[in-house]
């Protein structure tokens, strides 16, 4: 922040008004903030009812009415619609009452005009660092007097800092110096070997992957132990485990989970299942093969929210599915239902792509194998389960995996179908699996803070699972 | 020959070596630099930002009108006048959709990439407003650049809705609400009177009963879209907040404007199973929809599909003799508070808020002015659908400011969702939402 103030003019003039009336105007630059000036007028004895009158370079400026004697005292300002920040004096200004607003916004004050009356305004809209000529002038039905003075807002504007490069550059600079330093140790090692220098290739992809996925996976992990919320960025504090303890409390943590885990189950078996026994299918010898081929592509090709609002479409209750049956069923108005759709919708765009997927891995395997079993006499079924099966496991258990991983983390067709909807609860909605709730809570809440620790337990869910398949299915076989 | 050999290799070694070393250092010379780099004070890149205002200044704009339409086109002739006026600055616009406008600027904004000027919803404002990146806020407070006889021009309601905790955080442009949409040639087609400033829910009702037949639609409503059932709520009594500024969703009158306004499809069954704002304009579109309710910025969509249009006053709700008060939303120009060229930005905030810029687009598109001397302007009022609209605004109440109001567009659907699908009753359903809603508020 830069608060820098040049310097300040302050004036005191006197100007005698009618019935040997004075008053006296006062003006600081310093105080009232980027381009406005603090001007007080004094009125020795109460005044008259009249109008004081501000004009910046002969310019109307405002103008504050004085519409009652001396018993009565001065009421709201006419001009404008507020004067926040203007305040009334009845002990000479050692005490001041702000002229508030009322609801609509309307000022009104109301104070008892004593001697020693005063009006504090800090005038908006004046030239910065340049002198404006001041004129207050009050004027009652028999008389107007005026004083003229140079003012001058000398106060800078605050402007927001810069983004805070430092703490990123160092965080970078700190992962691509240890990644140096550890692979400076592997090379050490492996100084004698001669394929030392594939260390050296690698290298280029490992620091973009530290400072493209390690660095924000690191950030969000510290970010989960702050109090970070939009609402004061940049002073976040360290708050331990408050808000994983939140997360789990939190009223509808089972529920998402549990939907979380069926979305992604049921999604990947039907991929694995629909999309292998398709491809199995179009192994066969059929007709129109390729033109069968295309038309089950079509989910994969054409771009999947497109797709998806289609389909959002086709569900409405005036939409087609309710015009084939008869019916205006609204499907997505119950939260079992609406489930049981958005499980629908992504199983159709899942399959194309493990279809495709399994076809390859089908046409890898050598014809050989299923001629000499046929030779002798293995039945279809004895060679899809101990040929085809097993020699596809290479395959489809990392693309399980990997959608597994992708199912969990899908956010576009639960947010374009439903946006997590139905609401019956607080918290997640009835289609929110953690990835689509996590969202919400960043751009409706604020809430970043508690948004990382919910994925930074997405991250270890993620984790454990696909530790779990690969250790289970040794999904990785496919790689050695 | 081998002895050669042996000493290329050697030697290739040796060279190798060293162009490894050098590598190595290299490498480390540019991550010390990435790690200086990040020592380096961060005040010259304000510095500079304010040195480009006397060269030469280009304002980035983020438009959220519909591209194509009329609003846009008229808005894009304002921009270009201004810069014919102002030949040393370049105004780049850059549409974005209102919907995704606020999360666009936060991360924007977050960035240090703000556009200078956005045109925001006061609802927009208010969950903008809080957000504080180092102590700083992303917009501008306009205050300091305009003097009260500057700000006389606007309605004060319509000022008052752009300011944030005594913030002024944009210059009004303009309001809208919702109001009776109907189409006058299916009422002729059954000989029936159309709606009128007496009608009351009741009429309503009844006719929308009669309309309703086939395909025919007799009043398409969002059932669920909170902000439609805000006019009936302050019909039956209700209010959003009350005198305090404390939520008051489950008040006296809601949960009865919850139940009548559910009915109309569970009960009734003129409203079509589970219509939302999409579906509710193609069945007005299509010619299907006696009556729907919804706003100016709609107004021009349907001329184009030729739909005999007319507009009327919210009915009077039968059982309180209270007029249906829409709720109005204003829109205004934000500066950001990281523009480096704030002065420019203001003066073109202004100038797209004028008198004679409102005026040209009310003409031109129906968009409600909030500029005082507008609203009895005779070239304005000779125009039915504006005069009607405007009437309408009369009648409502302006859209509150502050995160809250966002916290009711998210749990008031939780209520909605309950009572339409019977696992609670209104009352309850808003009771649960409502106290939700204060927690939030208290904290």
């Amino acid at each position: 922040m830069r608060f820098i103030v040049a310097f300040s003019l302050f004036f005191v003039l006197m100007a005698p008004l009618a019935a040997g009336q004075t008053f006296t105007v006062t003006s600081d630059g310093e105080v009232a903030g980027f381009k406005r000036v603090r001007v007080d007028v004094f009125f020795d004895a109460p005044p008259e009812a009249g109008s004081l009158a501000f004009l910046v370079d002969g310019n109307a400026h405002s103008r504050v009415e004085i519409s009652a004697n001396s018993s009565e005292g001065f009421v709201s300002p006419a001009v404008g619609e507020w004067y926040d920040d203007c305040w009334t004096s009845n002990d000479s200004g050692i005490t001041w009452s702000p002229i508030l607003r009322d609801e609509n916004g309307i000022p009104w004050a109301f104070i008892v005009a004593l001697e020693g009356v005063g009006i504090r305004c800090d005038l908006t809209a004046l030239p910065e660092n340049q002198e404006a000529l001041l004129t207050v002038t009050f004027s009652t039905e028999t008389d107007e007097e005026s004083v003229e003075l140079t003012v001058l807002a000398s106060t800078e504007d605050v402007l927001p800092p810069p983004p805070p490069m430092a703490p990123i550059l160092y965080a970078i600079g700190s992962i691509v110096l240890s990644l140096i330093v550890l692979f400076g140790w592997l090379r050490w090692k492996d100084r004698d070997s001669s394929h030392r220098h594939g260390l050296a290739f690698v290298l280029p992809a490992v620091l973009a992957l530290a400072v493209l996925s390690f660095y924000p996976v690191a950030y969000g992990i510290m970010l989960s132990f702050t109090d970070a919320h939009d609402e004061a960025l940049g002073d976040e504090e360290f708050n331990g485990i408050d808000n994983f303890l939140e997360v789990f409390s939190s009223e509808g943590f089972i529920r998402v989970m549990i939907f979380t885990l069926v979305w992604t189950i049921v999604n990947v078996i039907f991929h694995v299942g629909v999309g292998g026994a398709l491809a199995l299918l179009l192994q066969q010898k059929i007709r129109g093969k390729i033109a069968y081929r295309t038309l089950l592509l079509l989910p994969w090709a054409i771009p999947s929210y497109i797709s998806v609002l289609v389909w959002k479409g086709m569900f409405h209750p005036e939409g087609m599915i309710n015009w084939f049956l008869g019916t205006q069923t609204d499907f997505f108005s119950g939260v079992t239902q609406a489930q049981t759709m958005v499980i629908l919708v992504n199983i159709w765009l899942g399959v194309p792509f493990m279809m495709m997927s399994i076809s390859g891995a089908l046409q890898s395997i050598p014809e050989d194998l299923h001629e000499a079993a046929k030779v002798e006499g293995v039945s279809d079924w004895a060679r899809l389960r101990h040929i085809t099966l097993p020699l596809l496991k290479p395959t489809v258990m990392p693309l399980a995996l990997m959608g597994f991983i992708w199912t969990f983390n899908m956010f576009n067709v639960i947010y374009l179908l439903t946006s997590g909807g139905p609401n019956l609860w607080t918290g997640p909605g009835g289609t929110d699996i953690l990835i689509t709730y996590v969202f919400d809570l960043v751009y409706e809440d604020g809430a970043l803070g508690l948004a990382a620790a919910w994925s930074v337990v997405i991250f270890i869910m993620l984790m454990i699972f696909s530790w779990s398949l690969i250790k289970g299915g040794k999904a990785t076989e496919a790689a050695t | 020959m081998v002895k050669n050999s042996t000493r290329s290799n050697e030697a290739f070694s040796e060279t190798r070596t060293n162009v490894a070393n050098r590598r190595a250092v290299s490498i480390l010379l540019t991550s010390l630099l990435l790690l200086s780099s990040g020592c380096l004070g961060s005040a010259d890149v304000s510095e500079e930002g304010t040195e480009s205002i006397t060269t030469s200044i280009e304002l980035v704009v983020w438009s959220t009108y519909e591209i194509d339409s009329k609003e846009e086109e008229t808005f894009l002739d304002s921009v270009v006048e201004w810069m014919e006026t102002n030949p040393g600055i370049e105004v780049k616009v850059e549409p974005k959709p209102f919907f995704q406008a606020v999360n666009a600027y936060k991360v924007a904004a977050l960035g240090g990439q703000a556009p200078d000027l956005m045109r925001f919803s006061n609802d927009q404002l208010g969950s903008i407003a809080p957000i504080r990146d180092r102590g700083s806020p992303l917009l501008e407070d306009l205050r300091p650049w305009l003097s009260p006889v500057q700000r006389e021009i606007w309605d004060p309601v319509a000022l008052q809705s752009m300011r944030y905790e005594g913030d002024l955080l944009a210059l009004p442009v303009s309001q809208d609400c919702v109001s009776l949409f109907y189409n006058k040639a299916l009422f002729d087609e059954e000989g029936m009177e159309y709606p009128n400033e007496n009608w009351t829910t009741a009429d309503m009702l009844d006719a929308a009963q009669q309309l309703t037949f086939g395909e025919q639609v007799g009043i398409s409503i969002p059932t669920k879209d909170p902000y439609r059932w805000f006019s009936l709520n302050s019909g039956y009594g209700g209010s959003l907040f009350n005198d305090s500024g404390v939520p008051n969703l489950d008040g006296e009158g809601s949960a009865q404007a919850l139940e009548f306004w559910l009915s109309l499809e569970l009960e009734h069954e003129i409203v079509p199973t589970g219509t939302n704002i999409e579906t509710m304009k193609n069945h007005f579109v299509e010619g299907r929809a006696a009556m729907i309710i919804d706003g100016p910025w709609q107004w021009p969509t349907y001329e184009k599909a030729k739909i005999d249009i007319a507009q009327s006053l919210l009915p009077i709700v039968e059982e309180t003799g209270l007029r249906m008060s829409p709720m109005v939303g204003f829109k205004g120009w934000s500066i950001s508070k990281q523009s480096p060229n704030k002065a420019a930005a203001v003066e073109l905030a202004m100038y797209l808020s004028t008198e004679e810029v409102q005026k040209e687009a009310a003409k031109e598109t129906r968009t409600m002015p909030v500029i005082e001397s507008l609203y009895a302007d005779e070239e304005l009022l000779a125009d039915d659908v504006l005069a009607g609209f405007i009437a309408q605004a009369r009648e409502g109440f302006p859209a509150p400011t502050g995160r809250t109001m966002a916290k009711i567009y998210s749990l008031l659907p939780i209520a909605m969702d309950n009572a339409y699908l019977g696992t609670k009753t209104a009352q309850e359903a808003l009771n649960d939402e409502n106290e939700k809603l204060i927690a939030e508020w208290e904290s």
